[in-house]
């Protein structure tokens, strides 16, 4: 259960060089109860609790659902502020190009005259990670030498390998992309790799390229209370790494994931695209 | 159904019960299987079918991209009433556009048990959840002592309740739609079907399957199919994604 001190490293360069805006929740001991293999047991529901924390289903600059705004006709500043991308102007670090291509992306998205206009969610393809991770609750479950985050929508799951083994070769894309982790006290440090370009940020088109990679830190500050921060990196994508972050509180309540089946009943593409609407 | 025919399938559904157990009974505990804390057999691990089952449960010869291969039905017969038999035939013509598998839809238990992707088996004491490669679908099998949710219910892969009977895992599972097929050459159910499976270890790297199916509406009499699961014993066995939805017309950055 070690990473390559090589990757270590990495991460280490990569959290030090977040702007200040971007606190990161300190790593202490574990003192709760652990699992047979050790790690700390953190399985049960998990459900998204910090005020605030409006997740990727909205608008992660933002931090808006435009639709809402149409529907509710309150005014964009009285929603909650935007507190999930941790820059110092709120905003992700966009090279230019990117940028612009954001703007254009939303212009679209409200007048879709293709397939890849709409949210990838919506036609029922994975979130991918970290849209997954910031968006949704989960349960976790652990095994020796593994844990799995079961998201239940769209029978979405997760698994962490925390043996050490390597990433797949870059030349795999993966919407939930390759996940090796190792705890460190209260903190599980997951590396992701072989990420693919089409899944987003959020439902409006946030997005990376397939150079994207993950460092995430899962800090459980309490049995019952887990901080997410998850920095980004992606040189053809951004200027610099940028953190994210949620948090999650776990219940006691044990709840049945019943099936959630998706794709088998989507009708959001044909009514967005009508006559345009075909199917991949 | 004619009383004569309910007599028979109820006979036939006792005979295979009473055989099940003795078959059970007689099972001593195995030695040399992998085991969880609390002493059951630990299927903890991913794995896969050998066999060409997903494309045709019965005997069958090479087609374009069909494998040929020898069925897995036991006794080799699928007992569908005269009216269903006819059905199959129908869905065996449509099977390019109709079968879930052409509509990259879920597919049903006891199908995605046998579909050509790896599967990984996830096992504490509440439940097993399998993780399947194939449309990244999840499956939780319960084995709290909890009941099947009271119906109607129609799900894709049915709700699955599991049990221990010595070292055989004894899934029941209900609950299912009649969208699904149990491969690509037509073999259907209705929504009435009902599936019990057997997961017996054969040794630490086999899994006997072993799977009863009942459908009142459809098949003159229960009959059943059994394989091995084959355990992927490389190092470091990953399950990846099919998801065959997602290849065209996704987002792409401009190159």
């Amino acid at each position: 259960m070690r990473l390559r001190p090589a990757l270590v490293a990495g991460m280490m360069v990569v959290f030090g060089a977040l702007s200040a805006a971007a606190q990161t929740t300190p790593t202490s001991p574990w003192t709760g109860p652990r699992t047979a293999d050790g790690q700390p047991d953190v399985q049960g529901q998990w459900s998204k609790s910090w005020e605030g924390s409006r997740g990727a289903n909205f608008d992660l600059e933002k931090g808006i659902h435009p639709d809402e705004v149409t529907i509710t006709g309150r005014k964009p500043e009285d929603f909650p502020p935007p507190r999930v991308v941790q820059t110092p102007d709120g905003k992700i670090p966009y090279q230019p190009w990117a940028r612009a291509l954001r703007a254009e992306i939303e212009k679209n998205f409200f007048n879709p005259t293709e397939l890849v206009h709409i949210d990838s969610n919506a036609r029922c393809l994975q979130m991918g990670i970290p849209r997954q991770s910031l968006d949704t609750g989960f349960e976790i479950v652990q095994t020796p030498g593994y844990l799995f985050f079961l998201y239940g929508y769209n029978s979405a799951s997760r698994t962490i390998a925390l043996d050490g083994r390597p990433h797949l070769d870059d030349r795999a894309k993966l919407w939930q992309g390759d996940s090796v982790g190792r705890w460190e006290g209260n903190t599980l440090v997951v590396s992701v790799r072989n990420l693919n370009e089409h899944a987003w940020y959020d439902a409006y088109g946030n997005f990376h390229s397939d150079r994207l990679t993950l460092e995430e830190r899962w800090v459980f500050v309490s049995p019952d209370v887990v901080h997410y921060e998850v920095v980004s990196t992606d040189s053809k994508v951004f200027t610099q790494p940028w953190m994210a972050r949620n948090e999650f509180t776990r219940s006691r309540e044990k709840i049945e994931q019943w099936e959630t089946s998706c794709y088998e009943g989507e009708r959001n593409v044909e009514h967005k695209l009508g006559d345009k609407a075909k199917r991949p | 159904m004619s009383r004569q025919t309910t007599t028979v399938a109820t006979v036939a559904t006792v005979a295979l019960s009473l055989w099940c157990q003795a078959a059970a009974a007689q099972a001593p505990l195995a030695a040399g299987i992998p085991r969880t804390a609390d002493g059951k057999p630990d299927f903890n691990g991913v794995w896969q079918v050998l066999n060409t089952a997903a494309w045709d449960l019965q005997d069958h010869h090479a087609d374009t991209g069909v494998p040929p291969g020898a069925g897995v039905v036991v006794g080799g017969e699928i007992p569908y009433q005269p009216w269903a038999l006819e059905r199959k035939k129908q869905n065996y013509a449509n099977r390019l556009t109709e079968d879930t598998d052409a509509k990259c839809f879920l597919s049903g238990v006891p199908r995605l048990t046998y579909m050509p992707y790896p599967f990984r088996i996830v096992q504490n004491s509440e439940k097993l959840t399998f993780l399947h490669e194939y449309i990244h679908t999840t499956r939780h099998i319960y084995t709290n002592g909890t009941e099947h949710p009271r119906g109607p219910i129609e799900w894709w892969l049915g709700d699955s309740r599991g049990r221990w009977e010595s070292d055989t895992l004894v899934v029941d599972v209900i609950h299912f739609t009649d969208q699904t097929r149990f491969d690509k050459a037509g073999n259907f159910h209705s929504e009435a079907l009902h599936v019990v499976e057997r997961l017996t270890f054969i040794d630490a790297d086999h899994i006997d399957y072993d799977v009863t199916i009942e459908d009142p509406k459809v098949f003159r009499r229960p009959w059943k199919i059994r394989m091995p699961l084959y355990r992927r014993i490389e190092s470091n066995p990953r399950v990846l994604e099919y998801d065959c939805y997602a290849f065209t017309d996704v987002f792409r950055l401009p190159s």
